[in-house]
């Protein structure tokens, strides 16, 4: 590559950010452009067909389904830990498996932890 | 695919102090849940500083090591010891600060004349929540590849991120939480994808083979890979948002007033000092041989950094928002001790050492001055200009502590932030960097304008009467040692920066070798 | 058949980089916000298994695996943090949550 053409290094860095700020104008705008924009009052209401509401919707959530669906975010990706583990499980002999034993201890104690301090209790 | 499946237990007596960090936070989350109301807090409090100070004993054992265990991925080198050593003086100034504010919540001047809680904290939350976060930093001290400093980064910066919303019904805590989160979270992507590259172009995650494949593909035409460019551009611009460096300094000043202020205290030290152990970790350490590139980007973000820090800090009324401005220009300071790196870094280069003994005296004063705000958050707001009202005549000794946190952050001689401002300062100029020296000259001097405005309030206006709580014992001790420490170890830093000196010289120089 | 190869992985994933970048820019509603960052985490970890694919190397594939366990702890804080927001400030428009002076 010829040095003296660019002059600097970071004159290539320099075309690539503008390249990515055209790109991202370019696709905003493109979306302006295409997408079709017909907004009604129909299409605002809660419901789009059926019928009118007759108070305003503000539904009230308890503070508990937020709980569980946190808990079960944190819990349930854990579990991509075990895959690529159990998969080679026979290869990795008994410090593997100590290790995965330590993990699985601290996912416990998460759970203990939550469990003590009220947040699985439905009431 | 070459499945390596050759495990080898790694060498745990090397992981020591973190272990200890780890275990106390988990002991931390069983006492929660487990110990009855009335021991609750001194049990916590009592387990967190036995932790906290446990680990510096242990991390002391460990000076003059050089040894890696996790296949790398874990250093117990000299840099970790003196960054995980940094950490843990904040850790347990941030325990012992926070205690009176545990206790008693935020309190708010009701209507009626009368102090009211306004907002409890609660506290077994709150010190795990800190444990974690000092652990994550000291992973980053610790770090040897680019998966656990990221794990490390992103485990100090998420429980800090729930430290600030925990005065959860005071709307400004929580949108500075938000700001906080949101644009952490945009940091670190924009570093991850700086890793990427990095990962992409050497084939390595290795700090120390990142840096010998780079060493070896030097070809010497002057013509470096753009994409490595691309890679060191994010990752500057990632570790500049963690440690609120101008331009990407958005969060701070709405993060620093809305979070409860010990732990304001304690984010702006520990996530500052993990953002700069992870700098030190990726340039120093991996990207050494692209230095040339890097410390231009570091010295011109310094510059700016310093000049608008110290001038919008002017402006400000709030003594909370004063103090973060004031800790972006303290940003900009230890910036420049990165920017005055010259390549091929020997054992005589001041750079790396002024910049570590910056966060070490910056700790003292800043979580100091932090700490005198806690104390008057006793009195209702307690964090505007007019809250320091005669504190001279009212509690002499808090004045006396506030103004050496003061002169010291200003860079007034004999106390520590002077000594701290003369080695950066001599690093620059070894490094041919005058006109960064003469800047950190000028921002000091129009610092003093807003840091004495505080001490000329205390000491010349009436106090307006309000009611005064007394603080716990900890709290009054707390400040106390801080003030010492910030009036005494500014005369023995000389001792300090050999320290410092001899352990980021093995960093660098053993480090190379090490990897080729 | 289309030969594909690195290049067409880390174009993808500097476009969707990109629009993720930009969706964080423009967008003013907090979880639009913050499904923009994740996009941006997806695009990082599109390029490092690529990357890893390429180099016959296992240390992106792992890396992954730990980027998507760390983004679920933060959908978790995140979304703890903008359901306090909203019953404080009842919005997640972040123009409409202004009470910090700058």
């Amino acid at each position: 590559m010829n040095t003296q053409l660019y002059g600097s290094d970071w004159v290539v860095i320099g075309i690539l950010i503008l390249a990515a700020a055209a790109l991202g104008y370019a696709l905003l705008t493109l979306n302006q452009i295409i997408a079709p924009s017909k907004p009604s009052a129909a299409k605002a209401a809660p419901y789009e067909s059926g019928v009118p509401e007759v108070v305003a919707t503000k539904p009230r959530f308890t503070p508990r389904f937020y709980v569980v669906a946190m808990l079960f975010v944190v819990f349930d990706i854990e579990a991509i830990f075990i895959f690529p583990w159990a998969v080679v499980f026979d290869g990795l002999g008994l410090y593997g498996f100590l290790a995965m034993l330590a993990f699985m201890f601290l996912l416990f104690d998460g759970f203990i932890y939550a469990w003590k301090k009220g947040a699985l209790e439905w009431a | 695919m070459g499945l390596d499946l050759d495990l080898t237990a790694p060498d745990l007596t090397l992981a020591w102090p973190q272990l200890i960090v780890f275990v106390m936070t988990v002991v931390l989350l069983f006492a929660d849940a487990f110990v009855p109301k009335a021991q609750h807090f001194a049990t916590l409090t009592g387990i967190s500083l036995v932790g906290y100070i446990g680990a510096a004993f242990a991390l002391v054992t460990q000076s003059g090591q050089n040894a890696a265990t996790f296949d790398g991925a874990f250093r117990a080198d000299g840099l970790t010891v003196f960054l995980s050593l940094i950490i843990l003086v904040a850790a347990v100034a941030t325990v012992v600060i926070s205690a009176s504010y545990l206790q008693n919540g935020e309190q708010q001047l009701g209507s009626d004349g009368r102090l009211r809680i306004a907002n409890s904290v609660p506290a077994g939350e709150f010190y795990v929540l800190i444990g974690f976060s000092v652990f994550g930093a000291m992973l980053v001290a610790a770090a040897g590849n680019l998966i656990v400093l990221y794990i490390g980064i992103e485990l100090s910066a998420l429980a800090t991120y729930v430290l600030t919303a925990f005065a959860k019904r005071r709307l400004t805590s929580v949108e500075g939480a938000m700001k906080y989160f949101l644009l952490g979270l945009f940091a670190s992507a924009i570093l991850l994808y700086g890793m990427t590259w990095i990962y992409g172009v050497t084939g390595s995650m290795d700090l120390d083979r990142i840096a010998a494949h780079l060493a070896g593909t030097d070809a010497g035409d002057g013509f470096t890979d753009p994409a490595l460019l691309l890679g060191l551009l994010l990752l500057v611009v990632g570790i500049g948002f963690k440690m609120a460096a101008v331009p990407f300094h958005f969060w701070t000043p709405d993060a620093y007033d809305g979070a409860p202020t010990p732990v304001t205290a304690f984010m702006s030290v520990v996530p500052k000092a993990a953002a700069f152990a992870a700098a030190i970790r990726l340039f120093v350490q991996a990207l050494e041989p692209l230095s040339d590139q890097w410390t231009t980007l570091w010295a011109v973000l310094a510059l700016v950094t310093m000049v608008f820090g110290n001038v919008v800090a002017i402006a400000q009324r709030n003594v909370k928002r004063m103090l973060a401005y004031s800790s972006i220009a303290h940003t900009g300071y230890i910036m420049v001790g990165l920017a005055a790196y010259t390549s091929g870094g020997t054992i005589d280069d001041p750079s790396i050492s002024s910049l570590l003994f910056y966060i070490l005296a910056y700790t003292f004063m800043n979580i100091g001055a932090f700490a005198v705000i806690t104390y008057l958050q006793q009195r209702g707001v307690g964090m505007m200009l007019e809250d320091f009202n005669g504190l001279a005549s009212t509690r002499p000794l808090i004045a006396v502590a506030m103004t050496l946190f003061m002169a010291s952050l200003m860079g007034v001689p004999p106390l520590l932030g002077f000594y701290a401002k003369y080695y950066v300062i001599v690093a620059a100029i070894d490094a041919d960097l005058l006109w960064l020296a003469v800047t950190i000259v000028v921002a000091s001097a129009v610092s003093a304008f807003f840091y004495l405005r505080i001490v000329a309030v205390m000491y010349f206006n009436q106090p307006d009467g309000r009611p005064l709580a007394l603080p716990t014992r900890l709290l009054s001790g707390g400040i106390g040692v801080l003030a010492v420490a910030t009036l005494l170890l500014g005369l023995f830093s000389s001792p300090i920066i050999d320290l410092a000196d001899q352990w980021s010289g093995a960093l660098t120089v053993l480090g190379r070798t090490a990897g080729q | 058949m289309l030969d594909v190869g690195l290049d067409h992985f880390l174009f993808l994933s500097a476009i969707l980089f990109i629009i993720g970048m930009m969706g964080v820019l423009i967008r003013r509603n907090l979880i639009v916000i913050f499904m923009c960052v994740e996009l941006m985490t997806n695009a990082v970890n599109l390029s490092l298994v690529a990357f890893a694919w390429n180099l016959n190397s296992i240390d992106g594939q792992a890396f992954a695996l730990f980027i998507i366990a760390v983004a679920a702890a933060e959908a978790v804080v995140g979304l703890a943090i903008i359901i306090a927001l909203s019953r404080r400030a009842h919005t997640i428009n972040v123009d409409e949550v202004r009470t910090l002076r700058n």
